[in-house]
């Protein structure tokens, strides 16, 4: 899988739209207004905080092998799919990342299993005492208590667990080299797991490459490992998933303008008791629009102005801000976020 | 009092190594001790024992994060629990809960930054402290070679702490480090328990070359022929990676090790190493703290360190099992110039340090008037500390004296290199030390070196096969 696929997918959907950064703010989980309300309004949430760490050389390179290959153009910062992009992206198959709603956390999901396996691998073999492959302690902490719920039922886990894990990915849909690249990253009794090297040369794909895959391998392991459904025939992997998925979606600092804003305290006072900019208390405000069916967005503005800009936005199909900011000069960019936060789910 | 029935129900061993005991005595004692035992001698074990026997809290300063985690880790693998460390990557809510449960603890590590700060200085002052441990107790002097100015602030939390019985541990310490250690712990009449740092297993080698690629030539021919376990130190990551890479093509079971890996495959990498399947490490000083493997057979550096405390505790790693063991360092004529480069690097000259105070002074903080002033991490700090003590001439003046000292430890390695006489008594004489064996393997100097011991019979590494996923699942659990 190349991150230039990913790319360009996100460019399909936000197509004429939006600038190139905007879709390098999107796979970094960029937590500003504009991009939480990108994320929505093109439906690319799937792809949000996939590559927190991804460098601006490596997206460089992307861009540059899609702009090469004819698949995109960019004109005063826009980014457009040509035809041959187009064809080339329906080409692809479809991806099942959630970035939106695990943002890093798979990788906790992941160090509990590691854990998990190598412990149950190493008991096992009557080995009791064995140099842990983290040693994170809420990680550590976490598989204890799993451990402890475990025994009390039962004996011969490690054998469950292997039933479990084989169950498990068969559902999940994954190909057979991504369940491959995951088991190959588990440990266990003379069988560590294998570095992104090895892997990288025991199947001739990059390291880059195959880490996308495992991301979104995990992911889907993930969603099954947590469904309520499969609870029964999946308990210990449903144990491991527990508190991963991200339940408030507001950031922290964003959590408290709400409180101070649900009180009926106005943005610049917010600001102004928080010591933060106006600016970013418009951002939070942004947020927690995007977030709230029922926000009151008439509080910031008109009827009038909200009808206006939505007919702008669906006979004219214009979403770019600054093209609705230059045909509607009285409102400021905050206001024509929020209307567009407002009208996602009626259009596209 | 039988201190070997205790050791031998408390940890299982049989017998004391080297040291311990009269360490173990002195601090049941309650006095000040000073020890100064070889990496791997078991320093641990000089806390642990006594702290087990006795009521109050071991409270151990410690200077790097994974060390902590290491000890913590070690300390619960043999049964106590009661043990936790406190660094500033803690949760707030993760060290209330500590602060709950002090009064159960038997081992608490800390962070010397953290001892610092006065929220934790009065909460620890309440806390009956049985021994308090400074491990790698060389940071302090800022002539030892990881000098760290936090170690400084020691002293006040000693005294405000009510003088608990101090047990520092260094595995090196030459005299001036030595009263350096004793004079800022406020250590009074301590017992200095000093181990020969000899380590008769060792055979010591220098191999001079022509070029840099010979270099990777004598290694790819050397790995070929002789048998791991075994660490290569390298300067670099880069230099890491290009090597680590050349071998392999030879088939060489080897992996790179330094600190711009990602945490998950470093983690896998010490496994490996540890379970055989690897048998090399190629890696920057990062990698060795805490890694307790004792069959590793052959340590050899690519590139001097930048002393020779660093060189002895980095070719120590080899033969903890008290076999017979290698330790080999490569040199060409231009290594000198690239390591003074790197060792003087971090150490920021006068125009630098004025800028440095220039920035702090118009209200930047360390971290900005760091990056203005172009010095590295390190350096900021130990400018920030002296600045915060002494005049701006005299931290001129002490980063003078400071580049001297480094020159003179490089030279010591330099020196070392183009010895004449026995590398071992070299060695020595530079912790003020004189050789008491004569092992019939001695060095490349003595001409008593003979490899034919570590020839290997093992042929090397195949292709690693990826398995098919349910067959890997089978493999780790049923
Ligand atoms: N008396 C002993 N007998 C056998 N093994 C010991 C003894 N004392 C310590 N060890 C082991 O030696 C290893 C190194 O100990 P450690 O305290 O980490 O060394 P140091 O801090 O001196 O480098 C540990 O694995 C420890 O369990
Ligand atoms: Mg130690
Ligand atoms: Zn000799």
């Amino acid at each position: 899988m190349k991150l230039s696929s990913i790319i360009l997918k996100i460019a399909k959907k936000m197509d004429g739209q939006r600038s190139l950064n905007a879709s390098l703010h999107v796979l970094r989980g960029k937590r500003s207004g504009q991009t939480l309300q990108d994320i929505d309004y093109f439906s690319v949430k799937p792809y949000f905080s996939l590559l927190p760490k991804l460098a601006d050389a490596t997206f460089a390179e992307a861009v540059q092998s899609l702009r090469h290959s004819g698949l995109i153009k960019e004109s005063e910062g826009i980014v457009t799919v040509t035809e041959k992009g187009k064809r080339t992206e329906e080409e692809l198959r479809v991806f099942h990342f959630d970035g939106w709603n695990y943002r890093g956390r798979e990788e906790v999901f992941f160090l509990r299993l590691v854990l998990l396996v190598q412990t149950l691998s190493q008991l096992r073999d009557s080995q009791n005492s064995f140099h842990p492959i983290t040693n994170d302690r809420k990680i550590q902490q976490f598989v204890k208590e799993v451990l402890r719920s475990l025994y009390d039922s039962r004996q011969n886990n490690a054998q469950y667990l292997a039933d479990e894990l084989l169950l498990a990915l068969e559902m999940t849909g994954i190909s057979d080299l991504q369940a491959s690249i995951l088991c190959h990253r588990l440990t266990g009794v003379n069988a560590s797991g294998w570095t992104w090297e090895q892997l990288e040369e025991a199947t001739s794909e990059p390291v880059a490459s195959l880490q996308l895959e495992y991301l979104e391998a995990l992911h889907r392991l993930i969603a099954v490992s947590e469904s309520e459904k499969l609870a029964e025939k999946l308990p210990i992997l449903h144990k491991l998933a527990r508190g991963i998925r991200i339940e408030t979606p507001l950031t922290d600092s964003t959590s408290i303008t709400k409180k101070l804003f649900d009180q009926g305290v106005s943005i610049e006072e917010i600001a102004s008791t928080r010591q933060l900019k106006v600016n970013t208390i418009e951002d939070h405000i942004s947020e927690i629009a995007a977030n709230d069916r029922d926000f009151p967005i008439l509080q910031f503005v008109n009827q009038e102005d909200q009808l206006a800009v939505e007919m702008e936005v669906k006979n004219n199909d214009v979403k770019r801000l600054r093209l609705l900011k230059d045909k509607f000069p009285h409102l400021t960019y905050f206001q024509i976020r929020l209307i567009l936060t407002k009208m996602k789910g009626e259009y596209v | 009092m039988d201190l070997h029935h205790e050791l031998k129900v408390r940890f299982g061993y049989d017998e004391f190594r080297p040291g311990q005991e009269g360490v173990i005595r002195s601090i049941l004692q309650r006095n000040d001790t000073l020890a100064i035992l070889p990496t791997g001698m078991g320093k641990s074990l000089c806390y642990q024992l006594p702290g087990e026997m006795q009521d109050g809290l071991v409270l151990i300063v410690s200077p790097l994060v994974s060390l902590m985690e290491d000890q913590v880790a070690s300390i619960r693998k043999r049964g106590e629990k009661q043990v936790a460390a406190v660094n500033s990557f803690l949760s707030s809510e993760q060290r209330k809960y500590i602060f709950d449960e002090i009064h159960k603890l038997k081992f608490l590590f800390i962070s010397p930054e953290m001892i610092s700060r006065s929220d934790m200085t009065n909460f620890l002052m309440r806390v009956p402290i049985s021994i308090l441990v400074v491990d790698e107790a060389h940071c302090i002097s800022q002539w030892g070679f990881d000098f760290r100015p936090d170690y400084l602030r020691l002293g006040e939390f000693i005294r405000l702490a009510g003088n608990p019985p101090v047990l520092a541990l260094t595995a090196t310490a030459d005299a001036r480090v030595e009263a350096d250690i004793i004079h800022y712990l406020h250590m009074s009449n301590p017992n200095v328990i000093r181990q020969s740092l000899d380590r008769p297993n060792l055979t010591y080698t220098v191999q001079q070359l022509e070029t840099e690629a010979d270099k990777t030539t004598w290694l790819k021919e050397r790995l070929r022929m002789t048998k791991g376990p075994g660490i290569i130190y390298v300067a670099s990551r880069k230099r890491a990676e290009e090597l680590t890479h050349a071998l392999q093509q030879e088939g060489i079971r080897i992996a790179s090790y330094h600190a711009g890996k990602e945490a998950g495959d470093r983690n896998i990498i010490q496994q490996q190493f540890l379970s055989g399947e690897l048998s090399w490490i190629c890696a920057t000083n990062a990698f060795g703290m805490g890694v307790h493997k004792d069959d590793i057979r052959q340590v050899i550096h690519d590139q001097m360190p930048a002393s020779a405390a660093a060189y002895v505790q980095e070719a120590g790693r080899a033969g903890r099992d008290g076999k017979q063991s290698s330790a080999v360092l490569l040199y060409v004529t231009d290594d000198e110039q690239k390591v003074r480069f790197i060792v003087q690097k971090d150490l920021p000259d006068e125009p630098q340090v004025h800028h440095f105070a220039a920035m702090r002074s118009s209200g930047q903080s360390i971290e900005s008037s760091a990056e203005l002033a172009g010095i590295s991490e390190t350096g900021s700090r130990v400018v920030q500390y002296y600045l915060e003590s002494l005049t701006l001439e005299d931290v001129y003046k002490t980063f003078t004296k400071l580049k001297y000292d480094k020159e003179e430890k490089l030279r010591q390695m330099i020196a070392y290199v183009h010895e004449k006489t026995c590398l071992r008594g070299q060695l020595l004489s530079y912790f003020d030390e004189t050789s008491q064996t004569k092992p019939n393997m001695c060095c490349s100097v003595c001409g008593t070196v003979n490899d034919e011991w570590l020839i290997s019979t093992e042929s090397l590494g195949n292709r690693r096969r990826l398995l098919q996923w349910e067959e890997r699942i089978r493999l780790l659990l049923c």
